[in-house]
């Protein structure tokens, strides 16, 4: 436990200067030619305008707004889609994963065996596909199933959600089917048959548990991707979200700092996540 | 490995796609003088029935802009510049890694923070922070369209560097563990030459799947990066009717064709979804590449074992020397 603690402390100041040091990378360049006089520079002015948050400002199609206190809803508006997909991506992965391993054996191996195809979705795909089905829909039956564009105040949280959902729930379930054909070869399984306990039951209580802990080592990777849609569904459906922010503006303070509050909470459910494995399973 | 691959099928199918699409692009360039058939207005006999930007048909497989031009053929063209910069970045990308991963290798205590600094990757997305740099460079009217494009895939490269490195690193000292490195050492074997000797035969498997995985990370980025509208193949300004100036992609290379045509995604559907579409498919046969590299190289751990069965043939344990105990003449 104290290990984790002082682990997570490290990489949790690391990860800040190395924020950072992005950030500032913008006053490496003059032009193209490449300065390091003023980056060194340019990483102190970053500090002194993020010193004095109150002063920042960003600007909008309707005027000039300080940074705070509007940012906090940019960025939990931007976190409550990116961890709502995420959470939702792994229970319906669970889900899947229950049923695909209930199919017929041959059936699961050929699901298995091309699993590796999910990955070749790409983001965007999936996000001009969900336009077009929208428009589509709305030209047949004039029903306007959502919101496909959002205005600065109007929130809409189903589409980009559904949006994000459907690359990480493929990826889980890839995760979820390669481990799970693992864990079933293990010897308990065969103890746990041997005493009678039933198919589903093992799969529910012995063997789910010890996958989902492999989810867990990948969640890193999987926000990652999940943060690069992220962008992607900002963009398409033309939500006002953190990516959006920083696009616009290409300041670097403001960079830095949405950079930095995205950082801290995946950061914090990262160290969450492995102190309750460390709990668990006693894995550092 | 390298022989075994090719008997794999999957490989075999994303490698003839892949294959079949550059060929086409090069023989598209070379044979039919890169010419893109134009036309703006379609008439039957002498009345006009149908003007661009035209839908997919038989004629127009993909539909068309515009101009008139078929989308098809725009895709073919600039396949080889999309997957020339993928293929080039992505080489850069392993090659420097590499050399950053031996370097990690004599690190000792700054290890764990450099590891730290590229922690910070993971929380920024990448074709954001590419965005996010290139921006303000990229509206400079002073710089040349090559300058501009090295700089770009430059940083492209440059980007995954750091957390590749790493996962290089640990790839070798995976390797490390084994016993015969053990062994390579006592026997007094400089640190260069039990890289390349000992641990490079069983690095190189690992860095080929790295590099078609890196082909296509480095795919998705550049269609990210086209659709916020950081152009590769150079724009230029085209006339449109009379009075109106719409930018073109030069090249007709994939992200600049996604970049130029977003702001029609509305009007014309189907020329953002193609180019988007063309990435897919590219992604997928790179998977299929994985999936059949993974795959090989399960079937056969070591590289070399063929040959150097070959070879130690003579110097392998020969018949006579072992005899049962039973039969063994000594007194």
């Amino acid at each position: 436990m104290p290990y984790i603690v002082k682990d997570s402390l490290l990489s949790l100041i690391l990860s800040v200067i190395g924020i950072i040091l992005l950030g500032s990378v913008p006053f490496m360049f003059t032009g193209m030619a490449f300065n390091t006089g003023s980056y060194v520079d340019g990483i102190g002015k970053l500090f002194q305008e993020m010193m004095k948050p109150s002063e920042i400002m960003y600007f909008t199609g309707s005027g000039v707004y300080p940074l705070f206190p509007e940012i906090w809803g940019i960025i939990g508006y931007s976190l409550t889609i990116l961890f709502s997909a995420f959470f939702i991506a792994i229970i319906l992965a669970l889900i899947f994963s229950l049923v695909i391993f209930s199919l017929p054996a041959r059936l699961k191996d050929k699901i298995r065996v091309f699993s590796f195809m999910f990955e070749s979705i790409p983001d965007v795909l999936i996000a001009i596909g969900m336009q077009f089905f929208i428009i589509w829909f709305f030209k047949k039956t004039n029903i306007l199933l959502f919101q496909i564009v959002s205005l600065y105040d109007q929130k809409t949280y189903f589409v980009p959600i559904f949006c994000l959902t459907v690359l990480p729930t493929l990826l889980i379930l890839r995760i979820l089917l390669l481990n799970m054909e693992e864990e079933f070869n293990k010897q308990y399984i065969d103890t746990a048959k041997g005493k009678g306990i039933g198919r589903f039951r093992i799969l529910w209580r012995h063997v789910l548990p010890n996958t989902l802990l492999s989810v867990f080592h990948q969640s890193r990777n999987i926000l990652w991707f999940m943060l690069s849609n992220l962008l992607m569904v900002e963009y398409l459906f033309n939500i006002y979200g953190v990516t959006t922010l920083v696009r616009e503006m290409g300041n670097p303070a403001i960079f830095t700092i949405s950079m930095l509050l995205l950082f801290l909470p995946m950061f914090l459910f990262f160290t969450a996540l492995r102190i309750f494995t460390y709990k668990w399973v006693g894995e550092k | 490995m390298i022989k075994v691959i090719w008997k794999d099928p999957f490989f075999l199918v994303g490698f003839l796609f892949i294959f079949a699409l550059i060929s086409f692009s090069f023989y598209h360039y070379y044979v039919m003088d890169n010419e893109i058939y134009e036309n703006q207005i379609i008439y039957e006999g002498i009345t006009p029935v149908d003007r661009a930007p035209f839908e997919p048909s038989s004629k127009y497989w993909f539909g068309s802009d515009r101009m008139g031009a078929d989308l098809f053929y725009q895709i073919i063209s600039g396949a080889k510049y999309t997957l020339g910069i993928a293929f080039v970045a992505s080489l850069l990308r392993i090659f420097l890694s590499f050399l950053g991963g031996v370097l990690l290798m004599s690190a000792g205590k700054i290890l764990p923070v450099i590891k730290g600094l590229g922690q910070s990757f993971y929380y920024i997305p990448s074709a954001l922070l590419i965005f996010f740099i290139v921006g303000p460079i990229i509206s400079i009217e002073q710089i040349t369209f090559w300058e501009k494009a090295i700089f770009q895939i430059m940083l492209i490269v440059l980007i995954a560097v750091p957390n590749t490195a790493i996962l290089i690193k640990e790839e070798i000292n995976l390797i490390k563990k084994n016993e015969f490195i053990t062994s390579a050492k006592l026997m007094g074997g400089n640190r260069f030459r039990i890289l390349f000797k000992h641990i490079m035969p069983h690095l190189w498997p690992k860095l080929v799947l790295m590099y078609v995985q890196q082909v296509i990370a480095v795919l998705l980025l550049l269609a990210h990066l086209g659709i916020l509208g950081v152009f590769f193949g150079g724009t230029i300004y085209r006339e449109y009717g009379m009075e109106f100036l719409i930018p073109a992609s030069v090249s007709n290379e994939w992200s600049g064709l996604l970049g130029g045509y977003y702001a029609q995604l509305r009007l014309a559907p189907w020329l953002v979804f193609f180019p988007v579409l063309s990435f897919a498919a590219v992604i997928m046969a790179f998977n299929f590449m994985a999936e059949g590299i993974k795959r090989s190289s399960d079937q056969l751990p070591g590289r070399k074992k063929g040959k150097k069965r070959e070879k130690g043939n003579e110097e392998s344990v020969s018949g006579e020397s072992f005899v049962f105990l039973t039969e063994r003449k000594t007194g």
